[in-house]
C-alpha cells in the first residue's frame, strides 16, 4: 500500500514538472507575440519616416494625379539616418553612433524603388582611416548606383530577340538600346525613346515580370553578399511576394521604400526578422465646403453643390467670398453649418 | 510517521495543481490581453496624430482614458521630436557634412497642463483677435516631426503579485515605447 502511495506521488511530482514547464512557455510565448508586434510597428513606423525623408519636395508638382508623381525627386542619402533615428527612439536607445552601427548591422537590404530605377542597399568595403595604408574589413551599407528597370523583350517562339529596354513605370515610355554595328537599325544615337511600347514587343505583363524578376535577384544578390560578411545575418532567401496570384507578379506603382530587418536581438531580446515597406500614393482628397445660401448656412461635400441630379432648376450657390472649406463633416457642423439634404445626394466630385 | 508526511505531501500537490497552476495561467492570459491592447491603443493614437498632423487635449485625453481602460494603471507620457541638421565642423580633407538630430520639444507637455497661450505671431490670432491670451487646446505639428509615446505600468497586476509572493518571481515592470513620424 505505501509503494503505491508512493507512486502516485512521483507521478504527482511528475505533473507539477510538466505544469512549470507549460507556465514558462505561456510567459515566454506571450512575451515574444508582444514583441512581435511590437517590433513590426516600430519598424513600420521608421521606414514611413525615412520614405518621407527622401522625398525631397512638399509638393510633388502642380500635376496632382499619378502623372505628377513622376516630379518626384527621391533622394536616398537622409534614409538610413532617419530610420535609425527614429527606430532608436522607439526602444529608447541613445542616438549614438555606437547603436545606428549596430542597426546598421541587423539591416540585411533596402530597396529604393522609383519610377524609372531602383535603388538597393549594398555592402561595401570601407576605409575607416584613409590616412593609413591599411584598407579597413569593414562593411558599411551603402546605397549603390540606380539601375535602370531592364526588360529583355522574346520572340513569340520564346527566344530573345536581342533587344533590350528602360521603362518608365508612370509615363510608360521605354528606351531601347542599340549597341552599334548589331544591324538592327545602323542607329546613329544608341538610345531611342517610344511612347507606350509601340514598334516593341512589350506589354504590361512581361514589364511587371521583368522588374519582378529583376529586384528579386538583385535583392537576393545583396542578401548574400551581406548575410556573407556580417556575423548577424540570418535570411536566406527572399522573394518579392505576388499581389496576384494569377501573374505572381508584384508591380510598383509609386515610389517605395522597403527595408529587411534581421536579428532584432539587441532591441528585444527575441531573433526576428522583419520586412517593411513605405511608399507614397496620391490620391484625391475630397473636401465638405460650406456656404451660404438664402441666409442660412450649409454644407455638402465638394462638387456636390454643382450637381444636377437631384436638384434641378434651383439657383445653385455662387461660390464667393462667404465660403470655407472643412475637413469633415464634424468640423463643418461645430462652425455652424447645417448638411444640405438635396446637395447631399449628388455623387461626389472630385475637387471644384 | 511515513503516512502524515504523505498526507502533507498530498495537500501542498492539491493546492499547487488544482489552485495555483490554473490561476496563474490565468492572470497571465489577462495580462498578456491587456498588454496587447494597451499596444494597440498606443498604435491608434499615433497613427491619428501623425495623420491630422495636430495634437488636441482631446487627443490626450482620449488616449490616456484609453490605455487606463483595460483595468491597470498605466503612465503614458507623449513627446514630440523636431528633426534638425547641424553642421558638423569642417574634416580634415574639407568635406562638410551635416549630422541629422532629433530635438524634444517640450510642448505636448505644456500643452497636456494648460500652459500654452495663444500669443501674437499665432496666425489664428491674426484671423481671429479675440484669441490673444486664451490657452491653446491643440498644437500643430510639422511634417517629419517624431510623436513619441512611452507607457509603463504604475500598478501590479495580480498575477505579478501572485508570482511574488507565492515563488517569489520578479517578472518586472511592463513598459514600452513607440514612436511615429508625421507625414
Amino acid at each position: 500500500m505505501k509503494v503505491w502511495n508512493a507512486i502516485f506521488n512521483l507521478i504527482a511530482v511528475v505533473i507539477i514538472a510538466i505544469m512549470i514547464v507549460i507556465i514558462n512557455n505561456i510567459d515566454e510565448t506571450n512575451r515574444r507575440q508582444f514583441e512581435e508586434v511590437r517590433l513590426s510597428y516600430a519598424v513600420d513606423y521608421a521606414t514611413e519616416a525615412a520614405f518621407r525623408a527622401c522625398i525631397s519636395t512638399d509638393s510633388i508638382g502642380t500635376d496632382y494625379s499619378n502623372e505628377g508623381l513622376k516630379e518626384v525627386e527621391l533622394n536616398p542619402t537622409m534614409v538610413l539616418p532617419t530610420f535609425y533615428n527614429v527606430l532608436a527612439l522607439s526602444y529608447d536607445l541613445s542616438p549614438s553612433d555606437a547603436n545606428f552601427l549596430r542597426i546598421e548591422q541587423s539591416i540585411a537590404t533596402g530597396f529604393l524603388a522609383a519610377v524609372n530605377g531602383y535603388y538597393v542597399l549594398e555592402p561595401h568595403e570601407v576605409d575607416i582611416n584613409p590616412l593609413d595604408y591599411e584598407i579597413g574589413e569593414e562593411y558599411r551599407l551603402l546605397w549603390g548606383v540606380k539601375r535602370p528597370y531592364i526588360v529583355y523583350t522574346r520572340e513569340s517562339n520564346g527566344e530573345y530577340d536581342g533587344r533590350v529596354f528602360a521603362i518608365n513605370l508612370v509615363n510608360e515610355k521605354s528606351t531601347e538600346y542599340i549597341p552599334e554595328g548589331l544591324g538592327v537599325g545602323d542607329a546613329e544615337e544608341p538610345f531611342i525613346t517610344r511612347d507606350k511600347y509601340e514598334g516593341t514587343n512589350l506589354n504590361d505583363d512581361i514589364v511587371n515580370m521583368s522588374i519582378s524578376k529583376l529586384l528579386t535577384e538583385d535583392i537576393n544578390y545583396a542578401i548574400h553578399a551581406r548575410n556573407a560578411a556580417n556575423i548577424y545575418g540570418n535570411i536566406n532567401t527572399f522573394y518579392v511576394p505576388s499581389s496576384d496570384s494569377m501573374t505572381a507578379v508584384n508591380d510598383v506603382e509609386s515610389p517605395a521604400l522597403a527595408l529587411i530587418f534581421q536579428d532584432s536581438t539587441f532591441l528585444n531580446g527575441y531573433n526576428m526578422d522583419v520586412i517593411s515597406v513605405g511608399g507614397a500614393r496620391v490620391k484625391p482628397k475630397t473636401q465638405i465646403i460650406g456656404f451660404t445660401l438664402n441666409g442660412t448656412k450649409y454644407y455638402c461635400y465638394a462638387g456636390q453643390q454643382l450637381g444636377t441630379k437631384f436638384v434641378t432648376g434651383e439657383t445653385k450657390p455662387q461660390i464667393g467670398e462667404g465660403e470655407k472649406l472643412f475637413k469633415s463633416i464634424k468640423e463643418a457642423a461645430e462652425a455652424g453649418y447645417s448638411p444640405h439634404m438635396m446637395f447631399l445626394q449628388e455623387p461626389f466630385g472630385k475637387g471644384y | 510517521m511515513t503516512d502524515f508526511v504523505n498526507k502533507v505531501i498530498t495537500l501542498v500537490l492539491i493546492f499547487v495543481m488544482l489552485v495555483l497552476a490554473p490561476l496563474l495561467i490565468s492572470y497571465m492570459s489577462t495580462d498578456m490581453i491587456t498588454e496587447r491592447l494597451v499596444l494597440n491603443d498606443v498604435s491608434q493614437f499615433i497613427d491619428k496624430v501623425t495623420d491630422k498632423a495636430h495634437v488636441s487635449e482631446h487627443d490626450l485625453d482620449t488616449l490616456y482614458l484609453a490605455v487606463n481602460s483595460h483595468g491597470q494603471a498605466y503612465d503614458v507620457k507623449v513627446q514630440r521630436y523636431q528633426v534638425l541638421e547641424e553642421p558638423k565642423p569642417t574634416t580634415a580633407t574639407g568635406e562638410n557634412t551635416t549630422k541629422l538630430i532629433y530635438v524634444s520639444m517640450d510642448d505636448i507637455e505644456s500643452l497636456a497642463r494648460g500652459e500654452l497661450v495663444f500669443n501674437n505671431n499665432d496666425e489664428e490670432v491674426k484671423d481671429n483677435p479675440t484669441l490673444l491670451g486664451t490657452t491653446k487646446t491643440y498644437i500643430d505639428l510639422n511634417p517629419r516631426d517624431v510623436i513619441k509615446v512611452h507607457v509603463e505600468e504604475v500598478s501590479i497586476s495580480s498575477g505579478k503579485r501572485l508570482f511574488w509572493n507565492l515563488l517569489r518571481v520578479d517578472k518586472g515592470i511592463f513598459e514600452f515605447s513607440l514612436a511615429g513620424t508625421v507625414r
